[in-house]
């Protein structure tokens, strides 16, 4: 008897002593985070993945930024993306909403790493120790240089936060700034590698050069001119001789049937892996977990079953010079408004899309008359679907549509051709700082800095200039130098997300910023069924193009149509508005915190 | 818990032991094998239908497999993050109900209140069901045998409208749109069917319903059983086997299931049981079901689906054509495969008549596998294929998936009991525990070349192929106890307590303490009752009240900073990254359920029994998701923060008695339940039609007030100028809704809570009446109250892609303005606004099953030398009143998700199904 006592006795016994605690076992958890240097590296490396994560509409946000410009006409009605133009912007808009969660998301993984990055010392060697702090300290940088650009002031958080340490008020943006640049201590950055080795890393992280240019980049952002050429100098001494601009092949096709344009030299696949101008740009590959966008989906036409969701204005396009380096608008450019293709800046064709050029193996028509076009991928002509069919509303130059134009930036023929089954998955990369807007940064530095060196402005300008065989800029004056380098970034970054802060950073002769004219009024379209238009531009030393109903270059009446009128209001959209659920959910915010005119 | 013994007094099966029937404390009913036992039930969790007061089963649908019950008891508690369904124990161990065959089933105990299901302290606030299997009698052999074959056709499905009515009705909307030249014109309507008959390519006509259903419904189940006992050895074993198939192609489930209960005396006061349960079933779902099913009940009838040459038309109406799936057999498979195992050894030591030791082990095996496979299927644009044919995918893929789980279950007890002279006491003490192990192991290719091989192997080797793998585990712990005390029969009294700790949980909030106090007074016994005794045999008053867990909050790991392993590319390369995506919350612990009841248990004559019950239950602490500033930069964990009440009432009536060869008998019971959400902090959930808010029931529907039609031109300018519906021209004969926020605008804001989807009233009658050996027994069940929502084509006229239902040509025209549907128009959407005027009535009365059986004299049956012979024929869901929406069943309207959410109600659900069985019993 005594036997079976025991043996219950022993399951009871089994029963109590049996343990609890059960750990996660697909994944770690915090706690020790990082232990190593490999954890280290994967909590890092996930902060650099949490900006391919910033997708609005299919496309990366940084490429729909410059879609609520002047340089952009989008489809109509977009996921509300056109009410940015309209200046009814709400706090609860999806991307209002968006945006600041993942910059939120973004520094939340940084600091998961940073928390306990000193369980590191002597685990590590110091280099990799502040290698990792560096990097770290420059993303967390470039998460709030781009949240103050935005919403204005935000919180300050510099932990990792839990749900009895979760609210932090407003900080004023300019002490959000001085913590960045602090955090970006060149003691620190020079920790960093000049640039991280390329067969190795490709251009995921940022290296000392990306380093000084964010740091250059965030200066001048925040008017700081003579930090931001100082850093740019020291940024562009660095990426001598391991940075380059990629040559661009600048022949001019007039006509589809002569050849196709190919910026891929410098935005294609083939940049990814060659091109020496990219500093640093957002991964994405099929191959790692969701790691795709769908850019050539939102960009392509419909002929590519594309959403042709936006492109250039009317306003971009008759704001490259002439091949002489001249305004379309000046009598003795030789520019001819019927032929008004040839003789261009050559970065026209290679960035943007226009009736009768070919991309990606097909010919481009908005004009009603070419029911086919022609696919030299197959050798042969197949339906105009941005003309034809039950979609062309939303053509490119449909009643719904973008304004008759197209980008060509981002488009990588190569990429075309092996499409089908991937559901418009795209994975090109997306550069967020390449050599050219570093030449820019470093220009624009000393051009706005009191005694900057201007002959240096005009030499970076002229840098980037020859690339495509432009004529250097004559100019040596401030005014003059300015007005090119207004050029020159317009029409060199379009569709890369500059342009939005740019209008909202440079100020006019009048004293406000050049948005409160660029993003006011009328955008002009080619009119329905016609490929170009008869208006004379009116263009200012902002480059800012504007049209006047009554001006066009034969006298005739202006056959262009108005596609969005914008409305930018003054002392309200300098900002976006503050994120509604943040406001009611953050007892130190609160509702009534909004940002002004919302 | 022998067969035998029960039929003097009768005994039923509660949490960790039996009990007298006269003698429970708390609210519990038994259902015992004779109600359902000869019925043919496929899935055992549809048996407690209209059998249980209190106990709420609904059915999504007839699929073959798939058709089983969810059961709620006494409302639900919880929305959102957790599991709502009733802990069900088979044999005292957690497991799923239709893994057991209804014939292997001795009886179902459902504990409804704190007082009876508390000593299952943290799963129970959801209730408790326990099932009980055969085991073999002493001195017995015998071998039985039960089986029947069937066929199974839908209940209902819509009556859609012939290719004339199509047309005709299209015409009449286009007319009200004010298009001049019409579609079809009448001369067309008028020859279409001749010229279908000359060329049928350009006049199509097809009769979706009778093309895709063509599935036999066949059905049969047989199961043998083996009982052989002696005085220290007794088996039961048996094996059973149900093949049923659908009434679409590709659609059925077989079932096999093995079952071995084993009891060894092995001395005078040590038993040993064990027992060892197997099942397997194949599950054969159609992979375009839902598609086929939408096509049947939504689809016009001059679409062009095949050509004369007997190709398949592709993407009629943006939609894959399902055609040559169900009459090719084309475009790949899916199955859904599942193995139990279980096996269970109990010692039982009696060292004393007052004392017993018990000690089981339980370890359980499981797993699940799915399959599918999608092939390409070719459509022609043109017949004689003149043009290449066009693929309704890309790419062919086969997706598997494998999931085990392993869960171990440990328990020792001891049970006092012991009489002094009118003192009763029992006591029971007890400690068990649970762990869980859970895996699963996916892969995926895409390209096979050669389809008929649909294995991974024969996958491309490409970039596409991927797999998964994942684990976890839980573990519980638990100590528990009851105090019976009984004085002369008269007053009862129980204490239960459960202390329950869960891996979930943070070490601080682990441990749960789960009381529960009841007590109960017959006043039968009373000497003053004496006078009435021939009229009162039984009166008994109970009372109790408790405190109930639910540990079942969806994460296993809910208070884990859990990093999340990725990847990133750099360079053509992949690096693992990691990160967090949800904050924890260490502070996460139990819902909490507090439970009072009271009841009474009569009866009268000796023939008719009453019991009843009023409850109140509170459920508090429901996990919620509630919005956490950006700024922490992770997903919102689950926060302890919703409370919901349910209050409800439950009568059952029983009469049983015998005349001479005559017998009768009749079961009845009515149960309500109001569901209440008092605290969601504040927010709301909406999703779709169904919204979840402070002050109303979970899944209350959320519409427009239809307030009619407008019926002259004064009327509809009169709402144009003053209350403009939607910024769009209101007309005669469009739907005029209430402005529910009184701002002299009709849109999204002035939707309004109207109804709620989960069923009140809920009740059954069960009739039988016996004759010598003949029997007809009846069962009637239904739902007195409740609401549905089904929109689109398959209510709605004018959907584009869709056609109209027959009743639709009650329409209104300004020459019918007593229509029953609304001017039917394309362009205005105006009528098809989620309103009231599309919601259903919800309630319904069936006659669930009716069952005639012949049992066979004696003298026969001894002339064909075996001991018992019966037969009967029975069908199911044979007829029903409702006020539904024609052609859909209202059993369906109530879709429960598997976390309890629902998705309102949907039209291309596969429908119920009737079943006719004819069926024996044989007794050797």
């Amino acid at each position: 008897m005594k036997k079976y006592i025991l043996s219950i006795l022993s399951v009871a016994l089994l029963a109590t002593s049996c343990s609890l605690d059960r750990e996660p076992l697909t994944g770690p958890s915090t706690g020790t985070f990082p232990a190593s240097a490999q954890e280290a590296e994967a909590g890092l490396l996930a902060a650099y993945k949490s900006l391919a994560n910033d997708i609005h509409q299919y496309n990366p946000a940084d490429r729909w930024f410059d879609a609520l410009t002047d340089i952009s006409a989008m489809r109509t009605t977009l996921s509300k993306w056109p009410d940015f133009r309209l200046s009814i912007v709400t706090s609860n808009l999806s991307h209002v909403e968006d945006t600041y969660a993942r910059i939120y998301k973004g520094l939340g993984r940084i600091h998961l790493v940073l928390d306990n990055l000193d369980n590191l010392r002597g685990v590590v060697t110091d280099e990799q120790y502040y290698q990792f702090k560096a990097e770290l300290l420059c993303l967390r940088a470039y998460q709030y240089d781009k949240a103050c650009k935005f919403y204005g002031d935000v919180p300050w958080v510099d932990h990792c936060l839990t749900l009895d340490d979760y609210a932090y008020a407003r900080t004023p943006k300019a002490e959000v700034i001085d913590n960045i640049l602090r955090d970006l201590d060149d003691e620190l950055l020079n920790h960093l590698p000049i640039a991280w080795d390329r067969a190795t890393w490709g251009t995921c992280r940022i290296g000392r050069v990306g380093a000084y240019a964010l740091k250059a980049r965030i200066c001048l952002e925040w008017g700081r001119f003579a930090d931001a050429a100082k850093y740019s100098k020291i940024a562009l001494d660095l990426a001598a001789g391991v940075y380059d601009l990629t040559p661009l092949d600048c022949t001019y096709y007039p006509t589809h049937a002569d050849g196709e344009p190919d910026p891929t030299p410098l935005f294609g696949f083939d940049a990814e892996k060659n091109s020496m101008e990219w500093i640093w740009a957002i991964q994405f590959d099929r191959l790692a977990a969701s790691n795709v966008h769908h850019g050539v989906y939102t960009f392509a036409s419909r002929v590519h079953n594309g959403a042709a969701g936006a492109g250039p204005s009317q306003a971009l396009i008759d704001s490259f010079q002439t091949k002489e380096g001249k305004k379309i608008t000046d009598p003795d450019s030789g520019y001819d408004w019927k032929n008004p293709w040839k003789n261009r800046d050559p970065r026209l064709d290679l960035y943007c899309l226009r009736t009768g050029a070919r991309s990606m193996g097909v010919q481009f028509s908005i004009d009603p008359a070419d029911k086919t076009v022609f696919d030299y991928n197959i050798e042969k002509a197949v339906p105009n679907g941005d003309v034809t069919g039950n979609k062309n509303e939303y053509g490119p130059n449909g009643t719904k549509g973008p304004g008759g134009y197209l980008w060509r930036k981002h488009l990588d023929p190569v990429y075309y051709a092996s499409i089908p089954g991937k559901a418009y998955e795209d994975e090109l990369d997306v550069p967020i700082m390449r050599l050219a807007e570093l030449l820019l940064v470093d220009a624009e530095a000393n051009i706005e800095m009191e005694g900057g060196d201007l002959a240096r402005a005009k030499a970076d300008i002229n840098r980037v200039r020859a690339r495509v065989n432009m004529p250097p800029v004559t100019a040596t004056d401030r005014d003059g130098l300015r007005s090119a380098l207004r050029y020159e970034r317009k029409v060199e970054l379009c569709c890369e997300g500059f342009r939005w802060f740019d209008l909202r950073r440079w100020k006019s002769a009048d004293g406000k910023i050049v948005a409160v004219k660029a993003l006011n009024g009328d955008q002009y379209a080619p009119g329905f069924g016609l490929t170009t238009s008869n208006a004379k531009p009116i263009i200012d030393e902002d480059w800012i193009v504007t049209y006047d109903p009554n001006q066009t270059f034969d006298g005739a009446k202006c056959n262009a149509r108005v596609h969005t009128t914008f409305k930018f209001v003054e002392g309200k959209d300098e900002l976006w508005p503050f994120p509604y659920s943040e406001m009611i959910t953050n007892p130190l915010i609160g509702e009534g915190n909004n940002n002004p005119g919302y | 818990m022998e067969v035998d013994s029960r039929v003097v007094d009768e005994v039923v099966v509660i949490g960790y032991g039996t009990e007298k029937k006269v003698n429970l404390t708390g609210s519990v009913s038994s259902v015992s094998t004779e109600e359902f036992n000869s019925r043919p039930i496929t899935q055992l969790s549809t048996a407690l239908q209209g059998i249980a007061p209190g106990v709420t089963v609904t059915t999504a649908g007839g699929a073959p497999g798939a058709d089983t019950g969810n059961i709620q008891i006494r409302g639900i508690g919880s929305f959102g993050g957790s599991d709502c369904s009733p802990l069900i124990l088979i044999d005292g161990v957690e497991g799923d109900m239709n893994s057991v065959d209804a014939s292997q089933i001795d009886q179902i105990t459902v504990l409804k209140d704190a007082a009876s299901s508390a000593i299952y302290g943290s799963r129970a606030a959801n209730g408790v069901v326990l099932i009980t299997t055969k085991r073999a009698g002493k001195d017995k052999f015998g071998v039985t045998y039960r089986g029947y074959v069937g066929w199974q056709q839908p209940v209902v499905y819509p009556d859609v409208v012939g290719p004339e009515d199509f047309m005709t009705l299209q015409s009449i909307a286009e007319a009200n749109d004010g298009l001049t030249k019409l579609t079809y014109s009448p001369e067309y309507i008028a020859n279409y069917r001749k010229n279908n008959f000359l060329d049928p390519d350009a006049y199509p006509i097809i009769d979706w319903q009778k093309r895709l259903m063509t599935g036999n419904g066949f059905t049969h189940s047989h199961i043998v059983t083996m009982s052989a006992g002696t005085e220290r050895i007794r088996n039961m074993a048996s094996f059973g086997y149900l093949d049923q198939n659908g009434i679409i192609k590709d659609a059925s489930f077989r079932r096999f299931n093995l079952r071995n209960n084993l009891d060894v005396q092995l001395h005078k006061r040590l038993k040993l049981s064990f027992d060892v349960a197997g099942t397997y079933s194949n599950r054969e779902i159609n992979p375009y079901q839902g598609g086929i099913f939408s096509f049947m009940n939504a689809k016009d009838p001059v679409m062009l689906a095949q050509w004369s040459d007997g190709s398949y038309a592709p993407f009629t109406g943006g939609t894959t054509n399902p055609l040559p799936m169900i009459e090719t057999g084309v475009g790949g498979n899916r199955h859904y495969q599942k193995l139990n195992l279980k096996t269970s050894i109990v010692l039982e030591y009696k060292p004393a008549k007052w004392l017993t030791l018990e000690a089981k082990v339980a370890p359980q095996f499981a797993a699940t596998k799915n399959h599918l496979f999608k092939d390409m299927v070719e459509y022609h644009s043109d017949p004689y294929g003149s043009k290449s044919p066009i693929s309704n995918v890309e790419f062919n893929s086969l997706e598997e998936s494998i999931a085990t789980t392993y869960n171990g279950y440990y328990h020792g007890m001891l049970t006092l009991a012991h009489s002094f002279g009118k003192h009763h006491l029992k006591f029971l003490a007890g400690v068990s525990y649970e762990n869980y192990e859970y895996a699963s192991l996916g892969a995926y290719r895409q390209d096979f070349s050669y389809p008929q091989y649909d294995v991974i192997d024969a996958g491309g080797k490409n970039e596409f192929k991927d797999n998964s793998g994942s684990r976890s585990q839980i573990a519980l712990a638990s100590f528990f106890g009851r105090l019976n005390y009984n004085y002369d029969n008269r007053y009862l009294f129980e204490a239960n307590l459960r202390y329950d700790g869960s891996s979930r949980f943070a070490k601080k909030n682990r441990w749960g303490l789960f009381p529960s106090f009841s007590a109960a007074w017959r006043l039968s016994e009373e000497a003053f009752m004496d006078s009435v005794r021939d009229v009162i045999t039984e009166a008994k008053v109970r009372a109790s009240y408790g405190t109930l867990g639910n540990q079942n909050i969806g994460s296993n790991y809910p208070t884990a900073q859990m990093l999340t392993i990725s990847s990133i590319a750099a360079a053509g390369k992949i690096y693992p990254i990691v990160a967090q995506q949800s904050l924890a919350n260490k502070d996460i612990t139990w819902e909490t359920t507090y439970m009072a009841d009271i009841g009474i248990d009569m009866t009268l004559w000796e023939k008719f029994t009453i019991t009843a019950d009023y409850y109140y239950k509170k459920t508090d602490g429901i996990l919620m998701q509630l919005d956490i500033p950006s700024t922490i930069g992770l997903n919102a964990p689950y926060q302890n923060a919703g409370v919901v009440t349910n209050n409800g009432w439950e009568v059952a009536l029983g009469y049983n008695n015998r005349w001479g060869d005559w017998s009768f008998g009749v079961q009845a019971n009515l149960s309500d339940v109001i569901n209440e959400i008092v605290d969601m902090k504040g927010t709301y959930g909406t999703s779709g039609v169904i919204r979840n808010q402070e002050g109303s029931s979970i899944n209350s529907l959320y519409l427009l007030k239809c307030l009619g039609f407008v019926q002259t031109q004064e009327q509809a300018d009169w709402v144009n100028a003053n209350c403009p519906q939607y910024g769009q021209i209101t007309k005669p004969g469009d739907i005029i809704y209430e402005d529910y926020n009184q701002d002299n605008k009709i849109d999204d804001s002035d939707k309004q809570i109207v109804g709620s989807l989960i069923p009140r009233y809920t009740y059954g009658l069960t009739l039988n009446v016996g004759w010598k050996g003949i029997n007809l027994s009846a069962q009637f069940q239904g739902v007195g109250k409740a609401d549905a929502y089904i929109s689109g084509a398959y209510t709605q006229p004018c959907v584009s892609g869709g056609t109209f239902q027959k009743s639709h040509l009650d329409n209104w025209t300004p020459e019918n303005t007593d229509a029953k549907y609304p001017r039917l128009s394309y362009q205005s959407d105006l009528n098809k606004k989620v309103s009231t005027f599309w919601m259903a009535n919800g309630a319904y009365c069936r006659l669930k099953n009716l069952q005639l059986s012949y049992t066979f004299p004696k003298k026969i049956v001894k002339a064909m030398k075996i001991k018992g012979l019966m037969v009967y024929a029975n069908a199911t869901n044979l007829f029903t009143i409702s006020n539904y929406y024609e052609g859909y069943d209202p059993e369906t309207a109530y879709q429960s998700g598997s976390q309890g959410a629902t998705t309102g109600s949907i039209g291309n659900n596969y429908p119920l199904c009737s079943t006719y069985t004819f069926g024996a019993e044989i007794k050797f």
